[in-house]
């Protein structure tokens, strides 16, 4: 092998043949040994895109019906809430027109106690009432009379509200006698007995009232039986 | 001339000729073409055995891509001549392509075996050759000269223009290569080092470009020539060797 300079750059040689043959060695590989399965992985993969748009028409299909069926879901379940409103919605009304009925028949009852309990506090502070106001008049008949009258008086008071029968009544002015009833006849046996006299009447709150008609109530109850009249209770008694 | 002194300098600086048995062989644009040839084979290899239809690579991208743009320009023409063509011009594209950016590999100095009128003739005579061929296949003796015969008198014109074919590709692509590796040596002759620097990175980037585009550029005129000497689909035979000379006729 001698190294010669080249002649002529646009003549060919003997390099030719060389070039021509690895060309062709080349194309013959691609053309054997890739592009076949080139192409193979090509169809194989429009085969798979294929597959998955024909998946994909029939998922779509799928999709469609199951909308159109979720449509139908849909409605009916909106038509069974709806129903189920409307029973709901019943229901309410029977139950409120039930509770309002047994709210006033319950109410009716409250109120009703309370005016008993009304009546019967009145009942009581009227006593009471009737009780110092004897009381009262007793010490001051005592002031007037003097201990020993007030005690020869006080058991012919005893004596003549004690009595058995009318006719032993004459001792009593007929007017007073009229105006004798047992709560007055209770209050002179507690005025003779010994023992403490309440100076005050202690509210009570009423069962089955609210708290602001209690108060209400207690402050009824502190007020005088009689308006603008004030009991003192003579020191005497309580002795 | 400086043109004359550059151009003879050049040349001796980018092919080293030597005598093998006898014959002159350019040992540069022989050992460029076997680098081309080995990185061409080893992709080869490499897409052989890692062809994936699932999830294909970059290459495999790449060199579907190319198929794919050459069978939509093949045109109308029967399935056998399509994968040939197909094959001659897919090959031709990356052969050109690696052969012409071949000298970019750092570290072993090759040159452009395209710069050599040899590698370009090669590729045009087996281009050529791989047309007349394929024409005589689906077209049959009679009708592949028939189709060079009529109107008889234009024969001579066809049979110049078909000798001047290949050697259009060839000197078409051998002088944008070879000019441009002229240009190089130009800037790295006549400019200082340093100053070179720039001209030549820019003058590279556009040699990579210009590969690029000659690559295509005979790929796609090996189409078109495939594409003029073949009968159509629709009026060629259904297999290549059953019925020659059916084809249409192409002016």
């Amino acid at each position: 092998m001698t190294t010669t300079a080249m002649e002529n750059f646009l003549v060919p040689d003997a390099t030719l043949f060389i070039e021509m043959f690895a060309f062709s060695l080349v194309l013959f590989a691609v053309a054997k040994y890739v592009l076949p399965r080139l192409r193979t992985a090509v169809e194989a993969r429009q085969i798979e895109i294929q597959a998955g748009m024909a998946k994909a028409a029939e998922a779509e299909q799928l999709e469609q019906a199951a909308e159109v069926e979720a449509g139908l879901v849909v409605g009916r379940a909106r038509h069974e809430a709806a129903d189920i409103t409307e029973q709901a919605r019943v229901v309410r009304d029977a139950i409120l027109v039930e509770g309002r009925r047994d709210g006033r028949a319950e109410y009716e009852w409250m109120a009703g106690r309370a005016d008993r309990e009304m009546a019967r506090r009145e009942e009581q502070l009227r006593r009471q009432f009737e009780l110092r106001a004897t009381k009262a008049a007793v010490a001051a008949v005592g002031q007037l009379v003097g201990p020993a009258d007030l005690a020869r008086l006080t058991a012919a008071i005893a004596e003549a509200l004690d009595a058995p029968t009318q006719s032993r009544r004459p001792q009593v002015p007929a007017s007073a006698a009229r105006r004798v009833t047992p709560a007055s006849r209770t209050a002179v046996a507690r005025i003779i007995s010994p023992g403490p006299v309440p100076t005050e009447i202690v509210a009570q709150p009423m069962q089955g009232r609210d708290e602001t008609e209690s108060r209400s109530s207690l402050w009824r109850e502190q007020e005088p039986a009689v308006p603008g009249v004030t009991v003192e209770l003579p020191k005497v008694l309580h002795s | 001339m400086p043109t004359q002194i550059v151009a003879t300098d050049g040349i001796g600086d980018l092919h080293h000729a030597v005598q093998l048995f006898g014959l002159t062989v350019q040992l540069d644009t022989a050992v460029s073409t076997a680098v081309t040839c080995l990185v061409l084979l080893t992709a080869a290899v490499y897409l052989h055995f890692r062809i994936s239809v699932g999830r294909p690579r970059m290459l495999q991208v790449l060199v579907q891509t190319t198929v794919r743009a050459v069978e939509g320009s093949t045109g109308p023409v029967v399935e056998w001549a399509r994968r040939r063509v197909v094959a001659v011009a897919i090959t031709l594209f990356w052969f050109i392509l690696v052969a012409n950016w071949v000298h970019l590999i750092p570290g072993l100095s090759l040159s452009a075996p395209t710069s050599d009128i040899n590698l370009t003739l090669a590729l045009a005579l087996v281009v050529i050759f791989a047309v007349h061929a394929t024409a005589a296949q689906a077209r049959g003796w009679r009708g592949y000269l028939r189709h060079y015969l009529s109107p008889w008198w234009l024969a001579p014109v066809k049979l110049l223009q078909e000798l001047i074919k290949p050697v259009t590709l060839a000197l078409r692509l051998f002088g944008v290569i070879f000019s441009s590796a002229i240009m190089l040596l130009l800037i790295d002759g006549m400019l200082p080092p340093a100053v070179a620097v720039l001209p030549h990175a820019l003058w590279t980037l556009f040699d990579v470009f210009i590969g690029a585009v000659q690559a295509f550029i005979f790929a796609l005129l090996t189409v078109l020539y495939f594409h003029a000497a073949l009968p159509t689909a629709a009026l060629a035979p259904a297999t290549g060797t059953a019925q020659r000379g059916s084809g249409e006729e192409r002016s």
